[in-house]
């Protein structure tokens, strides 16, 4: 291949005659392929089995620091590390046998000491018998594109650190906050039993409304809770046996103090034994009637429970605002809000969290709604996990 | 059996909660005795009749929930007396410790209350 190559005269050993055409041919042929490797961006060296440089073209000057003159006659152990020189038996023993090395990468040395990452492609050179009697070979300098990976990962991994830690942040914050907010509770609680008959109604008011923000906060912090903890993927289910229908009659009682004034009624087939995470499941219903309660207009609102074969359905209808069309495919995605009035509070996490909850179960929840007229939501629990 | 006296214990290390919740429980008309760790629970139960119920946290300093409950688990005395758990962390934390109900904080108040009186 080497000194073929570096014939620069095209009209080389032209004679009259078929002999005379090949050889033009071969010529012109050559004269192209000289030109494509003493411009190509790619190191192009040629070499004996023995590992002998025979040619060496003008990129791999620029990319290992030695000139043509300096390389040629000399191993290819030149450019390889110390600690890579068991790769030229590998690639050699590859060549003998005929066998190409596609897209190798590996490090190499130049002249004056530096590392270089490579991406290498040998392939063996043939005689007119076909014979392999030396090896081409083709050697990208991968260095930049590897230090953008690596930066790249290094960024990944920063990115991660920062996320996990930003949400053991909020998962330790929220809890912190349980305590005093459970002595809230408490205090609350024994006010109210003391206050009763001297408390006026204003007072009162002023006292319903107090509970219904510790009610607000302590939902807000389980929903911050439950997306870090969804989101790593810390979603654990504890299982108990209990009865649904308990369960949300005791989820509205919650409700019933503060909205005296919504119609709420319930139809509950009695004793739906199932196993369930309480507390969870506890979270479904509380999203989904405060939801209702929320977008009701203070309409009547419906809540059902019933066996349907192997599944437990839980309704809850109301006759609200309701829900456009296009809006019913995105209210189960994080951060949406069914509207954008401003009376809707909170994340925007509560029916992405309660879809979460329910799935996890192996349930599905879904919601059928028009606009102006309501909506109702249904969700089917199996009894089997 | 032991007959169970009609008293509550509650076992809570954070000192106002447990002040509140004890002073709360006796307004409803409850017998309280309460402790700030396990330890003092087991102490208090080895000299006393069993109580109807027992309320307690999990993280505590000295002796946590999770060990007290294996102890009382241990003890044939104990064992089979109905315990509810209030817990600021994670309900799987309190998961295999065979609770009537495992309650997070903030406390459901009402539903604590008909635990109690289902069972005292």
């Amino acid at each position: 291949m080497g000194s073929d190559l570096e014939t620069s005269d095209p009209t080389n050993g032209y004679k009259p005659g078929m002999d005379g055409i090949t050889s033009l041919l071969s010529a012109i042929v050559n004269s192209s392929l000289s030109a494509i490797v003493n411009s190509s961006d790619d190191a192009i060296i040629s070499k004996t089995l023995d590992g002998i440089i025979t040619s060496w073209n003008p990129a791999a000057e620029k990319m290992f620091g030695y000139m043509a003159a300096e390389a040629i006659g000399q191993s290819i152990r030149l450019i390889i590390p110390p600690e890579r020189q068991a790769e030229e038996d590998y690639v050699l023993e590859r060549i003998r046998r005929g066998e190409r090395v596609d897209h190798f990468e590996t490090i190499r040395q130049t002249k004056d000491g530096r590392r270089l990452n490579i991406s290498l492609t040998v392939s063996p050179v043939r005689d007119a018998e076909g014979s392999v009697v030396g090896a081409s070979k083709i050697a990208r300098d991968i260095t930049f594109q590897k230090q953008m990976e690596r930066e790249r990962e290094a960024a990944r991994q920063q990115l991660a650190e920062a996320l996990a830690g930003r949400d053991e942040f909020i998962a330790v914050a929220a809890h912190e906050l349980r305590n005093p907010l459970n002595v809230l509770t408490l205090l609350w609680r024994l006010m109210d039993r003391t206050l009763d008959r001297a408390s006026t109604r204003s007072e009162r008011s002023l006292f319903e409304k107090s509970r219904a923000q510790l009610a607000r906060l302590s939902s807000l912090l389980d929903r911050l809770l439950d997306v870090t903890r969804i989101r790593s993927g810390a979603f654990d289910l504890y299982r108990e046996n209990f009865d649904l229908s308990a369960l949300i009659r005791e989820v509205t009682s919650r409700f019933a103090i503060e909205n005296s004034a919504i119609p709420i009624s319930l139809q509950l087939e009695p004793r739906i034994e199932g196993t369930w995470d309480r507390l969870r499941i506890d979270q479904v219903v509380t999203n989904l009637v405060s939801n209702a309660i929320k977008y009701g207009l203070e309409n009547p609102i419906a809540i059902g429970a019933f066996r349907n074969g192997d599944h437990a359905m839980i309704t809850v209808r109301d006759e609200g605002i309701g829900i456009s069309p296009e809006n019913l495919n995105r209210i189960f995605e994080r951060f949406e809000r069914i509207t954008a009035s401003s009376k809707s509070e909170g994340l925007g996490m509560g029916l992405w969290i309660t879809k979460q909850i329910v799935e996890a179960h192996g349930g599905t929840v879904l919601a059928e709604s028009a606009l102006g007229k309501g909506s109702i939501f249904i969700v089917r629990l199996p009894f089997d996990r | 059996m032991v007959s169970h006296q009609d008293e509550v214990m509650v076992i809570e290390d954070e000192r106002e909660s447990r002040t509140y919740l004890v002073k709360l429980l006796q307004l409803e008309g409850f017998k309280v005795a309460a402790f700030s760790n396990g330890a003092e629970a087991l102490n208090y139960l080895a000299q006393t009749a069993p109580p109807c119920l027992i309320i307690f946290d999990i993280r505590m300093p000295v002796m946590d929930g999770t060990q007290f409950r294996s102890a009382m688990l241990r003890d044939p005395r104990l064992a089979d007396i109905p315990v509810v758990v209030v817990t600021a962390f994670e309900p799987p934390a309190a998961a295999n410790l065979g609770a009537l109900r495992v309650f997070r904080k903030p406390l459901d108040v009402d539903a604590l209350l008909n635990t109690l009186r289902e069972n005292c």
